[in-house]
């Protein structure tokens, strides 16, 4: 071929080139053009038409046509209320939809391969309304969808948490669902804001996201309703595997979940962040390159495992009613029962049986079984409960038993907006314990408390609350690295009526006054407490001793002992009761020594008392003691040593300076006629059975 | 005549007759007759249910069976006795020979129930005195003596420490 043959040549191709380029140029101009304009009278006539998704209000701030298959909507919005506000919203601000423009030429309907929409924001209060009322159509909308693969993303979707005015906090989430003729595909990931904002009119741009949560599951769609298995969650403190089926509005789920309530302790944490070696640090690398939450292998500080879940329950929006709900929590069997109403936040009336003897493990210890009644409400993160719990404990031979346990509370407000930090309220809670079948109780009312549940196992609440007439102010740490919980108190208590306490102890139905002490108190290894008491300006009535000697040498005035002051250590558990070092002083009185009661109810005491001149002179049995004493003798002293049961005390009048002074100013035979006068006495007051419990 | 004594015949007892058999199952425990004395007491106890000797043939019953030993009918024997007799003073022994029957079978839920009614037998003052004493001596011819402390009681029985309960 020639020069000018190919010059020629190349020219026609050239010539080729730019007419195929302005072919294309035009087709792409005049579809663009036409679809835009199409897509633009039809929004206008859309928008004006006023139409809803569902009665609810949309708004479209402009659509787009990108040649070849794609098509962007700017500023969609999902709305209650005309106005279009942010807390009862859903905004998506760009929707891409991209369209198979080869399919859709061959099927003559468009065909939707994918659908993005970035950066979306959800009310969420306003979206569990939407979802609440609507669950059905749009499961009827899926199941309508032509058998066409379709794939639907949200990226960075924020959910508003906590309306207007409590501040924003939010959770971010990725959702994937992919739709391959009936089968369903959805996973994503679930984050958190952590960082601390101010409350604004604007959303912030940039959120750090952190994800907590990892999920996934399978679906299928049948005529009937739909069955998923697979459904995964997995997170830093929880991995999770559950299927199940939702057909006829009843849903059942089975699986399995385990969990890690341990932060790790700062010895754990130090171990953690040791060195690794050169393979543990490229594995590791690896899969932090591959993104996202540990494998459930690295999940090793798991302490809490829930098998056999079994779930059967009534879905009938808003209302779910758990016909069945079953599970073992570290093989304990747990059953749970009751009603959920789902609205903008969840009403709740449930049971909780948990039976860990069942279990038959070592760890069951001695709970029996306990129950938690619980009513109430969760809404703008506020539960507010009222509430019951019982536990029973089996009882063992030869171990001080403590029977039940049962614990009332009303109006319980437990605020976690400010997690880990919690503020709570109580109007009025109350624990009520058997041992020996005698029951105990401490009430509480008005109480104020904030926990500070941060990573540290131990936990800390700080609370205020009235006291039988009084107030207690406490702190409470509970070590969450065990269980049971292990948990120490310690707290100050002012101006309480002693004589209230009598449903704590029965012995506080003999003393009145006012009351200040403080008192420690731990649960482990064993119920304790112990502190000081204060008594002012009260007195000690009928106190059985007392009454004794009250009739026995005619002192009318000691059954009823007033005093200005009276304190005294004293100690709780389930072994014994315990007042020592008592100091009790009065104008006639004085009193000093120890008393203490154990689980059978039995006395062991020490106990001087001093008895004053005018105490005794005006006792005509009493008086004639005075003589053995100089006249200027303010008190004469008597050391008892009680013992027997509280009601019918055995005593014993011990050796001391004053009882040797008497005994050498009597004759022996005084002395056995006094006896047999006092054991006369005792006898005939003897009852001709006792009762045994 | 005859007629009555024949229709009546089994019910009929004698005045002193409850007593002879008594001495007698005295007589065998002193000699030592163990088995002898155990049938004039069961004799006693099946035939002359209002005698006077009724209180000491039970206890007996329950000596007896404690030192064969059989524990269970021991203690039959004396919660019997506690039903009928728990104002005596021998009561207290009675309390104790059932506290030793259940140390016995290790129930210790019995061993403390039946410390407290021991405890709270009698209710003790002391004045001048360091203890209270009860004494008895059983139709077996064992002697028995509680001492109360005002914080223990010690039981002994043939002036052996039989038990001791400290509170």
């Amino acid at each position: 071929m020639s020069i000018a043959e190919e010059n020629s040549l190349s020219q026609s191709r050239i010539k080729l080139v730019y007419r195929t380029l302005i072919v294309v140029v035009f087709i792409y101009a005049i579809s663009t053009i036409v679809v835009n304009t199409i897509l633009t009278v039809s929004l206008k006539r859309f928008l004006a038409s006023k139409q809803t998704i569902l009665s609810h209000k949309i708004r479209i701030g402009r659509a787009k046509y990108i040649f070849p298959g794609r098509v962007v909507i700017k500023d969609f919005a999902l709305s209650k209320n005309d106005d279009f506000s942010k807390e009862e919203t859903i905004f998506l601000p760009t929707i891409t939809v991209n369209i198979s423009a080869l399919s859709s030429l061959f099927k003559r309907h468009v065909v939707v391969t994918d659908i993005i929409a970035r950066d979306t924001h959800i009310a969420w209060a306003y979206f569990c309304v939407f979802i609440g009322e609507h669950w059905e159509e749009i499961i009827e909308f899926i199941k309508s969808l032509p058998k066409e693969d379709v794939q639907i993303r949200l990226e960075n979707t924020m959910f508003e948490l906590v309306p207007k005015g409590y501040g924003p906090d939010y959770a971010i989430l990725d959702f994937n669902f992919r739709l391959k003729g009936d089968a369903i595909f959805v996973d994503g990931v679930l984050g958190k804001n952590l960082d601390p904002v101010k409350a604004t009119k604007d959303i912030p741009a940039h959120l750090s996201k952190q994800p907590l949560l990892k999920y996934g599951f399978r679906g299928y769609l049948h005529p009937d309703g739909f069955s998923f298995d697979d459904l995964m969650l997995s997170g830093q403190h929880l991995y999770s595997k559950l299927w199940g089926d939702f057909t006829a509005k009843q849903l059942e789920v089975n699986g399995f979940s385990f969990l890690n309530t341990r932060a790790m302790a700062p010895q754990d944490r130090k171990n953690r962040e040791a060195p690794l070696n050169i393979i543990e640090r490229v594995k590791f690398f690896l899969r932090v390159l591959k993104g996202g939450t540990p494998p459930v292998d690295e999940l090793s500080e798991r302490n809490i495992y829930l098998l056999d879940i079994n779930v059967v329950a009534d879905m009938d929006f808003p209302r779910v009613t758990l016909k069945k709900f079953g599970f073992t929590f570290n093989k304990a069997p747990v059953n749970i029962r009751g009603g959920l109403v789902l609205s903008q936040g969840i009403d709740f009336d449930l049971i909780f049986s948990f039976y860990p003897v069942l279990s038959k493990t070592k760890d069951s210890g001695k709970l029996e079984r306990a129950d938690f009644k619980v009513t109430g409400e969760l809404a703008n993160d506020t539960f507010q409960i009222d509430g019951e719990m019982e536990m029973a404990f089996q009882s063992r031979e030869g171990q001080v038993p403590l029977q039940r346990v049962k614990v009332n509370f009303e109006d319980f407000l437990f605020d976690f907006k400010d997690y880990p930090k919690f503020r709570t309220g109580l109007n009025m809670g109350a624990v009520s314990w058997w041992t020996n079948y005698n029951e105990h109780r401490i009430s509480v009312g008005n109480v104020a408390a904030s926990i500070d549940f941060g990573k540290d196992t131990v936990k800390y609440i700080e609370a205020k609350s009235d006291f039988y007439e009084g107030t207690l102010d406490g702190k409470v740490w509970i070590d969450t690295s065990q269980l049971p919980f292990r948990i120490t108190g310690e707290g100050m208590i002012k101006d309480a009526d002693p004589n209230k306490l009598q449903e704590f102890l029965v012995h506080f139905s003999k003393v009145r006054g006012k009351l200040d002490g403080v008192v420690a108190f731990e649960n482990y290894p064993r119920l304790n407490v112990n502190g000081k008491m204060e008594l002012r300006d009260g007195n000690v009535r009928n106190f059985e001793f007392f009454k004794w000697l009250a009739e026995s040498f005619d002192l009318p005035s000691l059954v009823s002992v007033d005093f200005y002051q009276a304190t005294t250590n004293f100690g709780y558990n389930v072994d014994r009761v315990s007042l020592s070092d008592i100091n009790l002083e009065s104008r006639n009185v004085k009193i000093k020594g120890y008393y203490n009661v154990d689980k059978d109810e039995l006395v062991s005491s020490k106990i001087s008392m001093f008895f004053s001149d005018d105490l005794l002179r005006p006792s005509s049995k009493s008086r004639v003691l005075l003589k053995f004493f100089a006249p200027e003798v303010d008190f004469v002293d008597f050391d008892f040593q009680l013992s027997g049961d509280q009601d019918s005390l055995n005593f014993q009048w011990l050796p001391s300076a004053s009882k040797q002074r008497i005994q050498n100013g009597i004759p022996d035979f005084i002395e056995r006629i006094i006896e047999r006068r006092v054991e006369g006495g005792l006898e005939s007051e003897q009852p001709s059975s006792k009762p045994v419990k | 005549m005859l007629l009555i004594c024949i229709f009546f015949g089994g019910n009929i007892s004698f005045a002193g007759e409850d007593t002879r058999v008594y001495q007698l199952a005295v007589e065998s425990a002193k000699d030592g007759q163990m088995e002898f004395a155990y049938m004039r007491f069961r004799n006693l106890l099946n035939n002359y249910p209002n005698s006077r000797h009724y209180a000491d043939a039970l206890f007996s019953m329950g000596e007896y069976y404690f030192f064969i030993p059989d524990y269970r009918k021991a203690s039959e024997y004396f919660e019997q006795f506690l039903k009928q007799y728990a104002d005596k003073e021998e009561a207290v022994f009675a309390l104790a020979y059932l506290y030793k029957t259940a140390e016995h079978g290790n129930r210790i839920d019995s061993m403390n129930q039946l410390k407290k009614r021991i405890i709270d037998f009698r209710r003790v003052g002391l004045l001048f005195q360091k203890y209270k004493v009860y004494k008895y001596r059983s139709a077996m011819n064992h002697a028995y003596r509680g001492i109360f402390y005002i914080d223990k009681i010690d039981v002994y029985r043939g002036g052996k420490l039989f038990v001791a309960i400290t509170y």
